[in-house]
């Protein structure tokens, strides 16, 4: 079975450290790697991705440095970058063929597997188009097709829903459900939604560490008795949510209906509620999402 | 992958466009009108009179009518007359070079004589010698119809700009491109992104300076033998293109040491320029790898090749300066100047002549760029 060691890494840019002492071991399955922007996920991956050296620690695969298994590595890996541009002269099946040719696959491989991805990701009929006319979702599951060409026993992909539509999204987690088998697939997004019925295991990433490893339902646990509901005035809501971590609000007949993650009763008439992904996305990162929206912009 | 760089490179509009201006650039020189094109019959009537090399005889009788004709006994207003002048001219003229021959083979000797034959003096008056020697009879009239405009597309610093502009064009996006196209994340973490990748580049690369070069050549040369009618004076010694009265063909072989016959230099001067272009090619790629930028490769290189051009202007030519210029990409690839003299260096003790040792030393410069980038390449890590 194959298991990947993430052995103590951290990674420093300049003044930043992005990353910091990263443990974990993986075996095969689905694992989301759940965070806000800037947490340090992208970095982590593309280390994954032997695209960055760690400023310290390993990475081993079955208890091999992945920095000396080199392309023996890369070949057992897909890799879904966030940010990544694409040949816009090229048409979908001359890029994939290009990345089947990168990925070591034979002609009669590539002709194939080319077809197969397309499929997999319901391309085929836009596959002789050039790329400069594809959409924003449509240039993302390229990029899926394109981690997905080698069959690859390790795939990280990253936020890979970003730019889809909500039927794309869920096309992404059943192809995502299908191809899981025996390989090892990391996750990284910061929509709870995403994983809630496919991820094993939920890594959470905060300021460029791990702060919890769980499965979903052990997460739940986290904010058990913690999430309320109640229903406020409209002038009482901008005070409540300095207070306290606000979620979901809906407009009532009665007044405003609000979701709170907190420690104690909120208020008075606030009632328990069975908790959901979301409630322990706010829970624990209620103050890096407004935080990192500003440096996520830099 | 091979294939999928090379239509990298060739899907680029601008290089099309580039081309067709040379092209059209080409035409249009080339039917600008010339002096002398020996396209004429009638030269075919004088190379029967006067073809081959000098003899006293032929040069006693070109004097005569020359003298003759500057009297006005003989009137020059019909064109066979114009050109029996102009053939007797070059007569004239090779009578000189033979004889600069021959005063240059007495200096040499005297110069042998004078060292010691264990300096490199005499080893070079030596080497110089031997060439003259061996070139004997070279100098002479030859009905040589094509080939003086053949060597370089126009002529030798146009030749250099027009080459590079198209090597820079294609070349550095090569690298540079998969940066601003934000594909190296893609590309790095496949099996081959790190490996194979940058020998399917380089080879693209090649085929793209071999396809450029040789369809200018052919372009060109097909022009040539439009306009001057011929291949006549393939077997003709080099020694035997002189600039005569014309006023396009600059660079002149009828002092040139070297013992070649046209065609010999023709596939030399062609081989040569291919190398030339590819170790431009080499530099460009380095370039586009460490700048990740294309325009700003494109700016260095064209700084690294003009700046020998610059100095000259400048007028610094001496000391290691000077060396810079002879040894720089400019000269390489201005192939067909470096035969028009004798020039060798020292190379311990010993002369080397000039287009070896320029060639040798790039070659070396070559392998190096090359290594470099495959060396880089493996070890490359994105920083952004
Ligand atoms: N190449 C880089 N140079 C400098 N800082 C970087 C670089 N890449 C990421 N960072 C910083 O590292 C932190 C983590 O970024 P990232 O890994 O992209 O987080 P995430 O993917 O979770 O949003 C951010 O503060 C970001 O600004
Ligand atoms: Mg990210």
């Amino acid at each position: 079975m194959l298991k990947l060691t993430i052995e103590n890494i951290s990674k420093t840019f300049k003044d930043k450290q992005a990353v910091t002492g990263f443990s974990a071991e993986l075996s095969e399955g689905v694992y989301a790697l759940l965070g806000p922007n800037g947490a340090g996920k992208t970095t982590l991956m593309r280390m994954l991705a032997d695209i960055l050296n760690p400023s310290s620690g390993r990475i081993l695969l079955d208890g091999n440095d992945i920095s000396i298994m080199g392309n023996r590595y890369r070949d057992i890996l897909g890799y879904l970058p966030q940010e990544f541009g694409l040949y816009r002269n090229f048409t979908a099946i001359r890029f994939l063929s290009y990345f089947a040719r990168l990925k070591g696959l034979n002609k009669q491989e590539t002709t194939t597997r080319v077809d197969e991805v397309l499929e997999l990701v319901n391309l085929q009929k836009d596959r002789k188009r050039k790329l400069k006319t594809y959409s924003g979702g449509m240039k993302r599951r390229l990029g899926i097709a394109q981690a997905l060409l080698n069959d690859p026993k390790l795939l990280i992909v990253d936020e890979p829903t970003a730019g889809l539509d909500p039927q794309e999204r869920v096309r992404f987690r059943n192809l995502l459900s299908e191809i899981a088998g025996d390989r090892i697939v990391l996750l990284s997004t910061h929509i709870v939604s995403d994983i809630e019925y496919i991820a094993k295991e939920v890594l959470l990433m905060r300021q460029g560490t791990l702060i919890q490893r769980s499965t979903s339902e052990q997460l739940l646990d986290n904010v058990k008795d913690k999430v309320w509901k109640c229903t406020v005035e409209q002038n009482a809501l901008s005070q409540l949510q300095k207070r306290y971590k606000v979620g979901n609000i809906q407009r009532a007949e009665t007044g405003i209906e609000v979701r709170i993650v907190s420690d104690q009763q909120p208020l008075a008439d606030a009632v328990n509620v069975t908790p959901t992904l979301e409630d322990v996305y706010l829970y624990f990162f209620n103050e890096e999402v407004t935080d990192d929206v500003q440096t996520g912009m830099l | 992958m091979y294939l999928q760089e090379c239509y990298k490179i060739f899907s680029k509009k601008s290089i099309y466009l580039v081309f067709i201006t040379i092209v059209l650039l080409l035409v249009y020189i080339n039917q600008l009108p010339t002096d002398m094109t020996m396209r004429e019959l009638v030269f075919e009537e004088l190379e029967g009179t006067w073809g081959g090399p000098v003899t006293e005889e032929k040069v006693e009788l070109a004097r005569e009518s020359m003298h003759a004709s500057d009297t006005g006994e003989i009137s020059n207003h019909t064109f066979e007359s114009k050109a029996t002048d102009y053939v007797q001219f070059l007569i004239v003229g090779a009578a000189m070079q033979k004889q600069d021959q021959n005063e240059r083979l007495t200096i040499l000797e005297a110069e042998m004589n004078d060292f010691d034959e264990s300096t490199y003096k005499h080893r070079k008056a030596s080497m110089e010698r031997d060439m003259l020697q061996e070139l004997d009879d070279a100098h002479g009239f030859y009905l040589i119809r094509s080939w003086r405009e053949m060597f370089e597309f126009i002529e030798p610093v146009t030749h250099v700009l027009l080459l590079s502009i198209l090597i820079f064009l294609g070349l550095s996006p090569v690298f540079a491109e998969e940066y601003t196209h934000r594909t190296t994340d893609l590309i790095l973490a496949t099996k081959h992104g790190k490996t194979k990748l940058v020998t399917a580049k380089i080879l693209a690369a090649l085929s793209y300076i071999v396809i450029i070069f040789l369809s200018l050549q052919i372009i060109n040369s097909f022009l040539n033998l439009l306009k001057f009618g011929g291949i006549a004076g393939w077997d003709a010694p080099i020694q035997g293109i002189s600039s005569g009265l014309d006023s396009l063909s600059r660079l002149s072989y009828d002092g040139s040491p070297y013992n070649f016959e046209v065609w010999q230099f023709f596939l030399l001067t062609m081989g040569l320029q291919l190398l030339s272009c590819i170790v431009i090619a080499a530099l460009v790629l380095l370039l586009s790898f460490l700048t990740k930028n294309t325009m700003i490769t494109f700016f260095i290189s064209s700084i690294i090749i003009a700046i020998p051009a610059l100095l000259q202007q400048l007028g610094i030519t001496d000391g290691f300066l000077g060396y810079l210029t002879d040894f720089s990409f400019l000269k390489l690839m201005q192939v067909s100047s470096l035969f028009t003299q004798f020039q060798a260096y020292n190379v311990f003790g010993y002369p080397v002549l000039y287009p070896s040792l320029l060639f040798t030393l790039f070659a070396l410069v070559t392998g190096l760029l090359i290594m470099l980038i495959y060396r880089l390449f493996r070890n490359q890590q994105v920083s952004h």
